[in-house]
């Protein structure tokens, strides 16, 4: 029997733009289970931020929307990447001119 | 180069790397400015003070007071008249050497190609997705390079796609996104910071003087002052440059 808790992971996930003003803070810290995909964190984050973020963040399925950017690091990733403990998120939908 | 160019751009031709030669190539260079209001005036500005050749500037309708906020190259006089006109007159009063188009149309499925086609650069400084994500895929289509500039409240992006060696617009999003509103909340100030930003990088890639950004994103906090340069994805799948 493994009597091992997983130990969940500490994600710090930086909001930029039009998603910052809708947490209404630049950035969190969030707990996720050990091998948690970006797919999964954003998931994650639209459960907990359902009121705020769901219409910025989902597409017409409720799923991530393509036109979202995410970073690890300084580095864009797909929704697939795993991420580790300590990882920096960024996240953020696109702007334009005006 | 004339004797009053000469002396009009004295100040810059002492950049190292640039001197009489990267004049030159600005003189012979064009470039279309897609919405001349707050990123692309200033923008448009700065490549006219430049002395970029050609500028061709496509905004469609009249001048609103709540424009005044940011767009650089209008006035309270022009106050519900053609904004693009008034902008080009602006840049030749800037610059007598320029050559300024003014044309009174957003870019649209009719008129991109044309737009495209008789320049050698596009800034793609329009608020709508619609329109960024077209000039994009005809500025890929003609292998012609792009620079996006883009802001809300005080935050900006800079992107360059140069077609075949780097992202484009449509491998960092293939449709827009889901809650973007045409009015956002900004400052004139970042809109001429990016703008100003934007003009740089396309003085670099049409003189020669350096390197734009390749795969990369630079992400801007003006609240914070902080600068921040990303490492971009590009798709091979992309239906607009996955062939490429």
């Amino acid at each position: 029997m493994n009597f091992e808790r997983q130990v969940p992971m500490n994600i710090t996930v930086h909001y930029l733009a039009q998603l910052k003003q809708a947490a209404g803070m630049p950035s969190e810290v969030i707990d996720v289970p050990e091998g948690c995909s970006v797919h999964a964190l954003l998931k994650q984050l639209m459960e907990r931020r359902a009121h705020t973020l769901r219409a910025l963040v989902c597409d017409s399925a409720g799923l991530p929307h393509p036109a979202l950017l995410v970073f690890v690091g300084d580095d864009q990733v797909e929704p697939n990447q795993v991420l580790r403990d300590g990882d920096h998120v960024t996240v953020l939908t696109p702007m334009a001119g005006g | 180069m004339t004797d009053v160019e000469r002396a009009m751009y004295a100040w810059q031709l002492d950049v190292a790397g640039f001197g009489e030669e990267g004049q030159r190539r600005l003189k012979q260079a064009s470039v279309l400015v897609s919405r001349c209001g707050g990123v692309g005036g200033h923008l448009a500005a700065e490549l006219a003070m430049a002395g970029v050749g050609k500028i061709v500037l496509a905004h469609a309708g009249n001048l609103r007071l709540d424009d005044l906020n940011r767009q650089v190259l209008m006035s309270h006089a022009g106050l519900n008249t053609p904004r693009a006109p008034q902008a080009a007159e602006r840049l030749r009063a800037l610059n007598p050497c320029a050559r300024v188009e003014a044309v009174e149309e957003n870019v649209t499925p009719e008129n991109v190609n044309r737009l495209v086609e008789n320049v050698d650069a596009v800034a793609c400084c329009a608020p709508l997705f619609e329109e960024r994500l077209l000039l994009n895929q005809e500025a890929v289509r003609q292998k012609k390079p792009l620079v996006d500039c883009a802001m809300f409240e005080l935050e900006a992006q800079l992107v360059t796609v140069l077609p075949g060696k780097t992202a484009c617009l449509a491998c960092l999003y293939p449709a827009p996104p889901p809650a973007w509103q045409r009015r956002f909340p900004v400052f004139g100030a970042v809109a001429g910071v990016v703008g100003c930003l934007g003009a740089i990088e396309l003085i670099k890639l049409l003189s020669g003087l350096a390197l734009p950004l390749e795969n990369q994103m630079l992400l801007c906090d003006l609240r914070t002052l902080a600068f921040r340069k990303v490492i971009l994805l590009r798709r091979a799948d992309c239906p607009v440059c996955g062939g490429l």
